[in-house]
């Protein structure tokens, strides 16, 4: 479920917490639904269990997931808006656009292009 | 004296030859946590760890390991750090499975089990020579070394430099497992910044003789940022820009790295640049730790 972009200027702990709230915006994890354990994913993803934790912590207390004891992390919310999941990557389009030296019109253009 | 803190470095110097390489390094590592060192070749990175394991005396300041003296510290604490050699020199005759046994029997917390399981795990031929295995399995060895005896405070220097992709990750992931069953401390040195993006919590850099930025790694990302400017644009100075560490040019842009940058600066910078929307003259980016580091050490 969840891709780890290591040397990324988004620490691990955000892109774990961005997943989750695109996975649930989304409708892959939905509202009751358990994520897996800090140390199953910390395990899985080779990453640093603190990192996890760290990330399972702020989304809890955006309340988004509710930690229920002796359980785990369950989903509390719904998704809201179904396509705020884009919102990040094309965040990203647009750094990148501007990066070359696209301009708006230019990039627009190319978004129609691949549209079809 | 804080028999807690596995390492504390306070304002430590070192130098060889008259020339300083550490010069006030301060550094506390916290019960439990996995650091990644980083600093340029020659920062200084392998003089920290000897002096901060004893096995160098510091001209000025403290190491301590569990509050006493590394220097002079007994024992009882020395066994409770494990160090992973560079070289393997005085054991090359030896069978790894002897060398094991050998180390194994100075200490009463020797883990025959865990070691012969890392052992297997890694592919560690047993009954060949030390000597006659490749760079990668020799370093490997020395790691079983460090680790048998189940030390609260392992210290690694460049531990994967000769490792392959696959025995890297499975060489991580057991740090990862160790910090986790254990709660051992680890500090680790090496220059594969995604190795350390992935175990280590926190970084310290070693810069100019002195730990420039000791903390949490997803802090740091969220505290240094990128300005890429425009070349034409571009201020010919930039130490008028806030909280700015370095630059360089990138392309037909210039790169600035920044602290603490915010949309208020950005929307100052912008109109001193005459900014527009179709082609701004600032961009900004967060940037992984190995953009982080080329910035903060050059």
């Amino acid at each position: 479920m969840f891709v780890i972009q290591l040397n990324s200027g988004v620490p691990i702990y955000r892109q774990v917490f961005d997943q989750v709230v695109r996975e649930i915006d989304c409708g892959r994890l939905k509202k009751d639904e358990l994520l897996p354990s800090v140390r199953q994913l910390a395990t899985e993803l080779g990453v640093n269990p603190m990192t996890i934790s760290r990330a399972y912590s702020l989304l809890e207390s955006e309340g988004i997931v509710q930690r229920k004891r002796g359980v785990g992390m369950l989903v509390a919310k719904k998704a809201e808006k179904p396509a705020d999941f884009l919102r990040l990557p094309i965040k990203q389009i647009v750094v990148d656009a501007k990066k070359l030296g696209l301009t708006q019109t230019q990039l627009i253009q190319m978004i129609r292009k691949s549209w079809k | 004296m804080n028999n807690n803190v596995p390492l504390s470095l306070n304002d430590l110097v070192k130098g060889f030859d008259g020339a300083d390489v550490l010069e006030g390094v301060s550094l506390e590592l916290q019960r439990g946590s996995i650091t990644g060192l980083l600093g340029r070749n020659a920062a200084g990175k392998t003089t920290l760890i000897r002096t901060s394991l004893g096995l160098l005396k510091p001209d000025s300041g403290q190491a301590k390991l569990f509050g006493h003296e590394a220097w002079d510290c007994p024992a009882s604490v020395r066994r409770r750090v494990g160090y992973v050699a560079q070289k393997l020199d005085d054991m090359l005759w030896l069978k790894v499975k002897d060398a094991l046994a050998l180390v194994g029997s100075f200490y009463d917390t020797w883990d025959d089990q865990l070691i012969e399981n890392f052992r297997e795990q890694w592919e560690v031929p047993a009954d060949k020579k030390i000597g006659t295995l490749s760079g990668g399995q020799q370093q490997m060895v020395g790691i079983l070394l460090a680790l048998g005896h189940r030390p609260e405070l392992l210290i690694l220097d460049e531990p994967v430099s000769s490792l392959d992709p696959v025995a890297r990750q499975n060489f991580l992931r057991t740090l990862l497992m160790l910090n986790d069953e254990i709660g051992q401390t680890i500090l680790f040195s090496s220059h594969i910044t995604t190795d350390i993006e992935r175990v280590a919590a926190d970084v310290a850099i070693l810069h100019k003789g002195k730990v420039s930025y000791h903390g949490s790694l997803g802090e740091l990302k969220e505290k240094v940022q990128c300005l890429f400017l425009r070349a034409d644009t571009a201020p010919a100075s930039v130490d008028s820009i806030s909280g700015v560490i370095s630059s360089r040019v990138n392309g037909n842009r210039l790169q600035v790295w920044v602290e603490d940058w915010d949309d208020e600066k950005n929307q100052e910078l912008g109109a001193q640049l005459s900014d527009s929307e179709d082609s701004p003259s600032i961009l900004t980016e967060s940037v992984g730790l190995e953009e982080l580091f080329m910035g903060m050490t050059s």
